[in-house]
This record gives C-alpha cells, structure tokens and sequence, in this order.
C-alpha cells in the first residue's frame, strides 16, 4: 500500500502556548517499503506516527492510504485507527496487563468480531512466527523485555494490517537483544511485505533497517533517502552531523578561487580542493564555507598509506581506543578534528601528518547564526 | 483545545451525564433551592410568602441560634485540634516499622468504619451515671471520688461530645497523615541521623514542614466536617442538656422537622456561609505556607 | 543508645494507648451485648453470659431488626455500584478525553465535598414528598449516590489518571470505542481502584444517618443506623443489651470489610484526600 502525506501539520495547544509539532510534512511511502523516521527527541516523530495512525487529527494537511483519504484537516474526513487498519507497536509494549498473552494477541481480533475457531488459529499461526508459543498462558507481567516486545508485535501483525507503524520499539531492550531483534523485524517486515513506519531517534538502527530514512527535526522534514544518500549526500550540516558515528567534523573555513582551481584554508594551511567540489564552491554566497568531513575520511602518516601529498601538521589531544577502531581527537593549528583509524600506536600529544579526503568532502553553506548554534 | 468533532464531543460528554444529572438533582439544585427558600416564609400548612431577610433579622435576635453557633464553633475550635495531635502520633507510630503494624492498622479502621449514630449509642452507656463505664473507670483508679454526670451537665456532655467525636474521626486523620509521611524520603533521615540530629530536630526540621500539606488538607476536612456535627449529638445528647450541645445542624433539622422550611433553609445558609469561609481561609493558608517555604 | 531506648518505649506507649483506644468502646460493645444486665460495672448485680440479647433482636419481628438491616444492605449496595459505575464513566472522560470545561467539573466536584448535609435536605425531603417517595429505597438511593460520587469521582480519577497513555491507544488502535476501552481495558486494569472505590462507597452509604432519619418513618426503609438511634423499650426502659447486640450484627460486615480489605480501603481514602 502507497502511503502519502501531503502538506501535514499539527498544532498542539497547551498552558506553554501553541507547539507546531508538526510543520508542512509531505512525504510518499512506496508500497511494501521499510521507512524510518529519525530525529532528535521531541521533533515530532511520534506526533506523525500517531497522525498516520488515526489517533490525532491533522491541523491542516491529507494523509491518504493508496487512493482513499484517511484524514484531510480542509475536507474534513478522519477515519478512525479501526477504519484505517492499522497496526501500532509502541515504546512501552502497551500490552494489556489484565490479560494472557494469547488474549492480548487474540484482543484485535475478538473487537474485530471474528469467529472464535478463526482466532485460536491466527493466533497460533502468528505466536508460531514469533516463537512465543510456549508463552501464550502467560501474563505480560511474567515476561521478559524481549517476550513483551514479539507479543506486541504478534498483537500489532495478527489482524493482517495495511499500515503497521513502530514507534521506537527497540529502546527499552538491552544493547544485544536490540541487535537480534533488529535483524528478526527486518525479515519479518520482508516476509509479511507491509508497509512499514519506523520511528527511532538511533541512526544506526535506522541505517541498519531502512529503505528509506526521513531526516526530522523541529517537526520539519530535512531530507529523504536511502540510508547510503544520507550518508554521502547529505543536504545540509543537520543531517551531516546526525548521521555517522563519530560525528562529522565540521569546519568553518576560508576558500579563494585562483586560476579556476579552488583552495580552502585549514588551521594554518592552504589545501587544494578536487576539481570536481568546484561546481559546488562557485554556488556558495560568500568565500567561507562550511567543510564537512567525516572522521573515517581523515587518513593519518604512518598509519595509512593512501595520501594525497597534501599533508597537514597535527597534535593528538586525546585517544579513545574502541577496539577494533580508534577515534582520534586531534589539533590541527586551532581547528579541532575527530579522526578514526584502525590502529592503537598513537598516543597523547604526538605529532603527525594528517590527510584529508577532500573528495569525499561535504561543502555547506555558513548558516547566519554560525553552525554550532544550530545544532 | 484539542481538534474535537461534534460526535466526540457528544461521546465525551454522555460519559459525563449520568455524574452530571445526579449531582445536579440531588446537591446542586437542592443548595440553590435552600438559598431560595431562605428568603420565603414556608411554613407547612401556610402560604408561602416572600419576606426577603426577614428569616436572617430573626435569627439574630434567636439566643438559641446564638448558642448553637457558639456550640459549634468551640466544639470544632477544641475537637479537631485534639483529634490532629491525636492523629498526627498515631500517623507517627504506623509509620515506623513495629511489630504488628497491620494489626494496628485494622485496629484504627474500627472506630473509622462503624456508624457515628450506632457507637454513639455505645457512648451513651458508657457516659451512664449508674453503671457507665466512664464512672467505673473514675472510681477504680480513685480518679474521682463523686460519679460525673457526663450527659446530665453541660461541662460533662460538651467533654462525652468532643472524646466520643475524638474517638470515631481520629482514625481518618491518622490514615490521611500517614499517606503524607510515607511519602517522605527515609534517606533524609538518615542522612540528619548521620549528622548527628536528634528526634526532636528530625521531626521539627524534617516531618513537620513536609507533612505540612498534608496537615493542611486534613485540617480542611476535619473542619468543615465538624463544623457539620450531626449524627453523634442527635444520638448521645439530643442536644441538651438543655440545649448545650445543639449544634447547627441539629438546631437547623429541628425546623424542617416541624415544618418550618424558612427558618430552617436560613439557619442551613448560615452553615454553608461558614464553612465556605473557613475553606477559603484554609486556602489561602495553604498557599501562604507555600509562598513562604 | 538513650535516644533509641526512648524511642522504643514511646512507640510501645502509643501502640498500646491506640489499641485500647480504638478497640475499648467496641469490646465494651461486645461484652455488654452479651450480658444479662447493663448494670454489672455498678457492683449491684454480677455478670452473666447470656446470648438471650442476640435471640431476641433476630427473632424478634416487633423490633424489626432485621428489616434494618436488610435495608442497609440493600441500599448501600445499591448506592455503592451505581455510584461507582458513574464514577468510573466521569473519571474516564475526566482523564482522558481532554474535554473543554474539565477542569470545571472537578473544581464543582470538590466544592460538592464540602456542602453541609443541612443545606439539602429542605429541598430534598420537599421532592421527595412531591415524589411520593418518602419511606422507600429510592429516596435514599437517589440522594446516597449523589453524596458519594465526589469521592468515588476523585478516587477513581487518581487511579485512571496513572494508568499509561499508551494503553488507550493500543486499544483504540485494536478497534475498540471508546465505551470498549473503559469496559475491557480501563476498568479490568484499575481492579483494584474500583474496589476501594465501591468499598469506600459502601461504607460511606452504611454510615449516613441524616437523610435516613428524615427520609424513612418505618421498617419499610428504615436503615440500620436510625434504627438503633431510635431504638427503645416498650415500658421506657432503655434494652441496652438488645441495642449492643443490635450494633455488634450490623457493624460485622463493615469490620469485615475492612480488616479484610484493609489496604484497598486506606489506599482510597488517602487518595481521596491528599488528591483534593
Ligand atoms: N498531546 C500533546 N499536547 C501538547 N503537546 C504535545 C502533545 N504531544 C506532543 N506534544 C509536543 O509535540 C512535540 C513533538 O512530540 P513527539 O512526541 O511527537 O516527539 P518525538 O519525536 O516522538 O520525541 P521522543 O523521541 O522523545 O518520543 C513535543 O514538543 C511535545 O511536547
Ligand atoms: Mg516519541
């Protein structure tokens, strides 16, 4: 089912005033595809979540599933979560303590009004699909966070829905469980093909899961992609710094244009940019630039042997050894720059040769309040 | 407000009604028709005729009224102090982790959960001159040399009133002060038992100013409640002797039991104009307390 | 060491001024029901056991004991589910649906609690004359529901109020209406809060006497504590032994109510309270 927000907005009143939650989202969900929407917390990813799902009532805007409108703030059409079909797993499971496990999966189901022989099937078919069999006597008190997390989802997939929206299902379990678990909701998403919403503040899992990724702050959209398009095209220095990790570094620098051939000033140094950044540098506004670079794209003397023959002086302030990689906080004249590599030889306040990858670069234009404060 | 549709609301609303309907039928309609007929001569038997104040001009001249109000104001002024400190150390006491706590807690729920009008016809024999307990007590401890004769002088009944009325409500204050001491963090005590504090100082720098809210809204009860005194005094004293512990309510019953629902509704108006008062001036202590902290 | 030596030796002080305090006009209750005369503690004549007071209350029909009681029970039952089901719709709407003028309806709830019984019964035994009403259930029912609700409301709207969010949703998401969510989801949940509230409704119900005494003339309606306040001899004698044993049955159920559920019961009033 194809998914379309067009022109969302949601505007909560309360005692602090009025709260643009969320602001002009319009967005196409393909058919069958996983979506994430990622964001800082309190962006307004819930509020959208809650929106697609019928529990809130768009301000202005149309949400419409294939070509029915669910909600349209001018036409005044709302269908309700029930007419909508949708499937909702929620951060604190929800799941209904009164009741077994096989009556909280069963739950849709027995409002739905289905025949009592069909729901002892589905719900063993389903509990099947999640392993959680053995369990269907239980009460969700006696669970474990992982148990609770595949009965929510076994209780949000049984009614077979058209939208099935997740609200940051992963944050309440431990760090291992939540990578098993990621994998287990990516296959099953493949295998039942629903459309699927996706909402997480944690940019690893939504790489790791997504089809696509909306970038959300402050209730706006800020890009679209495919996790690899946010990750080498990011559209502005938000999205830059919040995808990645470590984060991106970011410089404020300098450039001048001499003979067609770009240069731009780091610390004390003047670097040459590649010939193909040049399109980009001539677009900008003014000669400074906001120099994106990421920390896996800064190579080092010694370590590495790919260098570019433009080679800048640097201090190491600080090591944190993370295993198998090492981020570097390095000095390079007064700029400071993180730096990841796969060694450990390094050690505080050594000098060295650092390297940047101006070709895989990101160039931003200077924001007017400067770039720190936006973030 | 939230986007709500005329159907919401209407769904919204119709769990309402029910709480609505009743509370209008039977508190609010029945106070604005007290208020009403405050200001009617209506009398059954008689025609109903509107005399503006005239009802309140004959209350300030009633010395009956006069002595009823009296009455119920000192019972209040004496009984809910009383029944605070009594509450205030029972509240402390099951707090504390002793042997026993639940016993002790059912013990308290006793006096709490048994009607005022049937313990008070306990208390009547126990106030008996001839065979009371009171009496027996006095004179096996050699407390007394002479009976007292609690319900037959007014010093003696006002005393059975404000014992029995202790007896019966002290529990409640003691369950609403525990819930507010429960609350407070235990660390903090043991924190000022490491500095070195002692019992005294914990309870006057810790329990007391963050018991205080809880104090004040037990308080606020307790006095509006006492203020209302029915049923224990129509039950033990009737009132007397001669008319020494009639209260409000009792002396204000007696008119609508004759019949006289115009002096009756102004005296009820009365009552309500003074409880009202004695809540707001609560309330405005309470948010003194809380400006000044 | 003195300190706590102290300490221990108050707390067993007031451990024990509490027990006799609370229990010594209920044992005296108990024993004076099951003696022949009042007069024991006068030194004139001796005690002696009897149950004699017991028999006569329950098989007495004159004394209409049992009638009494019947209608207390029947009328606190009544009161307390009634109330409480009412309760349980406002503090649902109250918590959850945000409705304008909310905060309204608990600011009047809260001042109801602070009415003078005085102040209604004018108006209320008028209506219930003009309803020909007088000396029946109803004309206790209607006005005991109306008396409790705001307790039960508040009550109840501190339960709701602390279940989660997300749990109404999750409901609304599986289909259910809104009456749904209240019936299989709000209410099985809130057990506990509801059982307080309808204890304490009880008890409250059990506990009137002004409406009773006023509304009621006979047997018919007549509630248990009116009853026993009334209650006399037929040659002016006061039959104390028959009122004790009269007070001990009627107020079993309420004791075992609350030893029993004792911890529902200090729950809801302490939220009753502190919430207000
Ligand atoms: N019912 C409401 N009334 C008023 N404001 C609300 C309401 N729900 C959400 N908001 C506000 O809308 C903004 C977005 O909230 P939302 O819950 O959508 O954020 P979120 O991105 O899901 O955050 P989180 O990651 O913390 O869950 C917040 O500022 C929040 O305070
Ligand atoms: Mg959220």
């Amino acid at each position: 089912m194809i998914l379309t927000l067009a022109g969302l907005t949601k505007m909560f009143s309360s005692l602090r005033g009025d709260i643009l939650a969320v602001d002009d989202v319009s967005l196409v969900i393909h058919d069958r595809e996983l979506f994430v929407l990622l964001g800082p917390s309190g962006c307004g990813k819930s509020t959208i979540l809650n929106l697609i799902a019928g529990l809130e009532r768009p301000t202005t805007g149309e949400i419409r599933f294939d070509d029915v409108i669910v909600a349209s703030g001018r036409r005044k059409v709302f269908l309700s979560p029930k007419e909508r079909n949708v499937a909702m797993v929620f951060q604190s499971y929800a799941l209904y303590p009164h009741l077994s496990v096989f009556e909280n999966i069963a739950f849709p189901l027995r409002i739905g009004k289905q025949g009592a022989t069909g729901v002892e099937e589905t719900v063993g078919e389903v509990a099947a699909m999640l392993e959680i069999s053995d369990l269907l006597r239980a009460r969700p008190a006696e669970l474990s966070g992982g148990q609770r997390q595949r009965v929510a989802i076994a209780r949000a997939i049984v009614r077979h829905p058209k939208v099935f929206l997740l609200d940051e299902p992963l944050s309440n379990l431990d760090a291992r469980l939540r990578l098993a678990m990621r994998g287990e909701l990516k296959n099953l998403q493949r295998r039942l093909g629903i459309t699927t919403v996706y909402v997480t503040h944690d940019q690893v899992e939504a790489m790791s899961l997504a089809d696509r990724i909306a970038v959300v702050r402050q209730g706006r959209i800020e890009q679209v992609g495919t996790p690899d398009e946010l990750y080498n095209k990011p559209a502005n220095p938000f999205v830059a710094t919040f995808i990645g990790s470590p984060a991106i570094n970011l410089l404020e620098t300098a450039f001048a244009e001499e003979n067609g051939v770009f240069f731009v000033v780091v610390g004390d140094q003047k670097l040459r940019m590649p010939d193909e950044k040049s399109e980009e540098l001539r677009r900008l506004s003014r000669n400074v630039c906001l120099l994106g670079i990421r920390p896996e794209h800064i190579h080092l003397d010694r370590l590495d042997r790919r260098l570019s023959g433009q080679r800048l002086k640097g201090r190491v302030r600080a090591v944190e050894p993370l295993g198998r990689e090492t981020i570097l906080h390095l000095e390079i004249d007064d700029s400071r720059l993180t730096a990841m590599t796969s060694g450990g030889e390094l050690k505080q306040g050594d000098t060295i040769e650092v390297d940047l990858d101006l070709k895989r670069a990101h160039i931003f234009e200077v924001p007017a309040q400067g770039p720190r404060a936006r973030q | 407000m939230r986007g709500h549709t005329l159907s919401e609301l209407r769904e919204g609303y119709s769990f309402m009604l029910p709480l609505i309907v009743f509370l209008g039928c039977f508190v609010l309609l029945p106070v604005v028709g007290t208020f009403v007929t405050s200001v009617y001569q209506d009398v059954t038997f008689l025609e109903r005729k509107f005399i503006l104040f005239q009802n309140y001009r004959r209350l300030i001249g009633d010395a009956d009224f006069w002595r009823a109000l009296r009455f119920t104001l000192l019972f209040v002024a004496v009984s809910v102090p009383l029944e605070m400190l009594l509450g205030l150390s029972f509240a402390l006491l099951l707090n504390q982790s002793v042997p026993l706590r639940g016993l002790l807690r059912c013990c308290v729920l006793i006096p709490w959960a048994i009607p005022a009008a049937i313990s008070g016809r306990t208390w009547e024999l126990i106030y008996n001159y001839n065979y009371g307990l009171a009496n027996f007590l006095l004179a096996r401890f050699g407390l007394s040399d002479e009976p007292i004769n609690w319900l037959g002088s007014s010093a003696g009944a006002f005393a059975s009133v404000v014992l029995s009325d202790a007896w019966k409500t002290t529990p409640f204050i003691a369950i609403i002060l525990l819930a507010g001491l429960s609350v407070i963090p235990s660390e903090l005590y043991r924190q000022a038992k490491v500095d070195g504090a002692n019992f005294l100082y914990r309870f006057y720098r810790i329990t007391v100013p963050l018991l205080k809210p809880t104090i004040i809204v037990a308080l606020l009860f307790r006095t509006i409640d006492a203020l209302r005194i029915f049923d224990l005094i129509y039950v033990l004293t009737h009132g007397g002797p001669g008319g020494a512990t009639t209260s409000l309510s009792l002396y204000g019953y007696r008119y609508f039991l004759v019949g006289d629902f115009g002096y009756g509704s102004s005296i009820s108006v009365t009552l309500f104009v003074i409880a009202l008062v004695l809540a707001l001036i609560y309330v405005r202590l309470s948010r003194w307390s809380t400006e000044l902290t | 060491m003195n300190e706590e030596r102290m300490q221990r030796l108050l707390t067993l002080a007031t451990s024990g001024f509490l027990i006799v305090f609370c229990l010594a006009p209920f044992v005296f209750m108990a024993v004076i029901s099951l003696s022949g005369s009042p007069e024991f503690l006068s030194g004139q004549t001796a005690f002696n056991a009897t149950f004699g007071h017991y028999r006569a209350i329950i098989t007495t029909p004159s004394l209409h004991f049992i009638d009494y009681l019947r209608n207390s029970l029947a009328v606190s039952a009544v009161s307390a589910a009634v109330s409480t089901l009412i309760a349980a719709l406002a503090a649902y709407s109250l918590t959850r649906l945000e409705l304008p003028g909310r905060v309204l309806i608990l600011f009047l709830i809260l001042c109801v609690t602070m009415f003078p019984q005085i102040s209604l019964i004018g108006f209320l035994f008028k209506l219930m004359t003009w309803l020909g009403w007088i000396n029946t259930y109803g004309a206790l029912i209607f006005p005991y529901v109306a008396w409790v609700l705001p307790l039960s409301v508040w009550i109840l709207v501190s339960y709701f109020a602390q279940l989660p969010r997300e749990l109404d949703k999750a409901a609304l998401i599986d289909g259910c209406t809104r009456w749904q969510i209240l019936r299989k989801v709000i209410a099985p949940v809130a057990l506990p809060g509801i059982l307080s509230t309808a204890l304490l409704s009880f008890i409250f119900a059990f506990n009137e006497f002004m409406f009773a005494l006023l509304f009621t003339t006979d047997h018919r309606a007549r509630t248990v504590p009116v009853g026993i306040a009334l209650f006399q001899g037929l040659h002016g004698e006061i039959p104390w032994g028959n009122i004790m044993a009269a007070s001990i049955v009627s107020i079993v159920p309420l004791l075992i109510l609350a030893v029993a559920f004792q911890r529902h019961i200090i729950q809801g009033l302490t939220r009753g309270a502190v919430k207000g």
